[in-house]
């Protein structure tokens, strides 16, 4: 699954650190989140768009990413 | 100023390369160890555990061979099974602890060395039967290792 969180991060001037802290998960799950290796639960994409204020469909795009099986 | 505009400098390479910076996830911890970072309040809270776990079951083991049929026979025989509990429960402790992908990461591990070690302990085992040695079930220690090693490959798919 595509998203925007690196570009919502940056336009918010969080580090991935400062990102982690807010939502209660490690740094390396909001790196393998922008890097798109790894799709968050549903109750964390909600804390990243409650965080963020943009709807669910603004950050996370359900098209498949190329090479990836799941 | 000028720090902000450093901040927005650097943010803006990290958006135009096709990849954010590595994990870092803590690889020697996880082979080694078994968690993230030994040095995390759940991670010492695990070791911890974890030795008067060990201790105990090591304690029932040898005295239970000690103690015969004696008055102490029953509370020596409920310690290793206590400590073996305790390690459980500290496991289940620390992965309730975890955010989602370390967890995620966790269970896969103990998913694969459970299969894995199950079924080369036994292939073990079946060809010390077959040539006539006593090779004791080693499957259980073969886990902790096998454990280790698919920390190590599973973090590295989300690096």
């Amino acid at each position: 699954m595509k998203n925007r969180l690196r570009v919502l991060r940056a336009e918010h001037q969080f580090s991935q650190a400062e990102l982690a802290e807010k939502l209660g998960v490690s740094r390396q799950t909001i790196n393998a989140i922008e890097n798109d290796k790894y799709d968050p639960s549903l109750s964390l994409a909600f804390k990243i768009s409650r965080l963020f204020h943009k709807p669910l469909e603004h950050i996370f795009d359900d098209e498949p990413i190329a090479g990836r099986s799941d | 100023m000028n720090s902000l505009n450093q901040y927005k400098m650097d943010m803006d390479n990290q958006m135009n390369s096709s990849k954010s910076p590595g994990s870092n996830w803590p690889y020697t911890s996880l082979l080694l160890f078994g968690y993230f970072g030994k040095n995390s309040p759940g991670a010492k809270k695990l070791a911890i555990r974890n030795t008067i776990g060990l201790l105990l079951t090591i304690c029932g083991i040898i005295f239970s061979g000690v103690v015969g049929q004696t008055v102490y026979a029953l509370p020596v025989l409920t310690l290793a099974p206590l400590g073996i509990v305790i390690i459980m429960w500290a496991y289940k402790e620390y992965l309730s602890g975890l955010d989602e992908l370390s967890r995620m990461i966790q269970y896969e591990a103990f998913a694969f060395s459970y299969g894995a070690a199950i079924a080369i302990g036994i292939s073990i085992y079946a060809t010390g039967l077959y040539v006539g040695w006593a090779i004791p079930a080693i499957w259980i220690l073969l886990a902790e290792g096998l454990r280790g090693i698919a920390l190590v490959y599973i973090a590295g798919k989300y690096a």
